[in-house]
C-alpha cells in the first residue's frame, strides 16, 4: 500500500511540477520555436518517464520479484497511462 | 551629480534587498526540511520515514545550492551583457514594481528548488533501476526537466533585468548618456 501511495505521489509531484513550470514559462507570442521546444520537452519527459515506468513494471512482473499482484501492477500502469494522456490533453490546448 | 549619488544609493539598497530575499528563500527551504527531519527523528515513527526525510533533506540542500548557483551565474552573465550594452542594472527597480517582481521571483526560485529536488530524486531512483534502457530513459527525462527548470529560472532573472533597464531609462535618462 505504501509503495502505491509513493508511486501516486511521484506522478502527482511530476504533473504538478510540469504544470507550474508550464504556467511560469510564458514565451513571447512571436517566439514560436521556444514555445514548441518547451512543449516538446515536456511531452518527451512525460513519455520517457511513462515508458521507463512500464519497463520497470514489466521487468518486475517477469522476474516475479514484485510484492504486488498482477492486477495491482495493471492498475498502476493504467493510472500512469491515464495521467499521461490527461496531461497531454491539457498541455496540447492551443498548441495545435 | 546628486542624481548619480542617489541612484547609486538606490542600486545598493535594491541589491541588498535582493540578496536578503535570496538568503531568506534559501534559509526557509533549508530550515523547513531540516526541521521536518529533526521532528521525524524524535517521533516514534517507522525507520523508513526517518530514512525518507533524511534523503529529502539532502536532496533539497543540493537543489538550493543548484538554484542559487544558476541564479548567480545568470545574473553575472546578464550584468556583463548589461555593462557591454550599457543601461542595464540588475538592482534597479521602481519601488512599486519591486514588490511584485520580488514575489514572482521568490515563487520562481521556490519552484526551481522543488524542481531540482525532484530531478535529484529521479536520478537517485534511476541509480536503483537495473534495466539499462529504463535507466537511460530516466536520465534523459531528468536532463530535459533540468533544462526546463533552468530556463524558467533564467527567464525570471531576465524579466527582472529587463524591467530594471526600463525603469532606469524612465527614472534617470541623463545617467545613461
Amino acid at each position: 500500500m505504501i509503495g502505491i501511495l509513493l508511486l501516486a505521489l511521484t506522478w502527482a509531484v511530476l504533473v504538478a511540477l510540469l504544470y507550474v513550470v508550464h504556467r511560469i514559462l510564458k514565451p513571447h507570442p512571436t517566439a514560436e520555436t521556444i514555445r514548441r521546444l518547451i512543449f516538446s520537452a515536456e511531452m518527451a519527459v512525460l513519455t520517457l518517464l511513462f515508458f521507463s515506468f512500464v519497463m520497470i513494471e514489466l521487468d518486475g512482473i517477469r522476474r516475479g520479484e514484485r510484492p504486488h499482484t498482477f492486477l495491482q501492477s495493471a492498475a498502476e500502469l493504467l493510472g500512469a497511462f491515464i495521467i499521461s494522456l490527461g496531461v497531454y490533453k491539457v498541455f496540447s490546448k492551443g498548441e495545435q | 551629480m546628486s542624481d548619480r549619488e542617489s541612484s547609486s544609493k538606490q542600486i545598493f539598497k535594491s541589491t541588498i534587498m535582493h540578496l536578503f530575499m535570496d538568503g531568506l528563500v534559501a534559509i526557509a527551504a533549508s530550515l523547513c526540511v531540516f526541521g521536518v527531519d529533526e521532528v521525524v527523528k524524535r517521533l516514534p515513527v517507522s525507520d523508513w520515514l526517518v530514512v525518507l526525510t533524511g534523503h529529502i533533506e539532502r536532496v533539497v540542500f543540493m537543489a538550493v545550492i543548484t538554484v542559487f548557483s544558476l541564479k548567480a551565474l545568470a545574473e553575472i552573465s546578464l550584468e556583463i551583457y548589461g555593462s557591454i550594452k550599457k543601461g542595464l542594472s540588475v538592482a534597479w527597480l521602481h519601488t512599486k514594481r519591486f514588490k511584485w517582481t520580488a514575489a514572482s521571483e521568490v515563487f520562481s526560485y521556490a519552484v526551481g528548488i522543488f524542481g531540482f529536488a525532484f530531478i535529484y530524486g529521479l536520478m537517485h531512483r534511476a541509480d536503483l533501476v537495473e534495466n539499462v534502457l529504463a535507466k537511460m530513459m530516466i536520465y534523459i527525462a531528468a536532463f530535459l526537466l533540468f533544462c526546463e527548470v533552468a530556463y524558467a529560472l533564467a527567464d525570471a532573472v531576465k524579466d527582472r533585468v529587463l524591467l530594471s533597464a526600463e525603469a532606469r531609462r524612465q527614472m534617470l535618462p541623463a545617467v545613461d548618456r
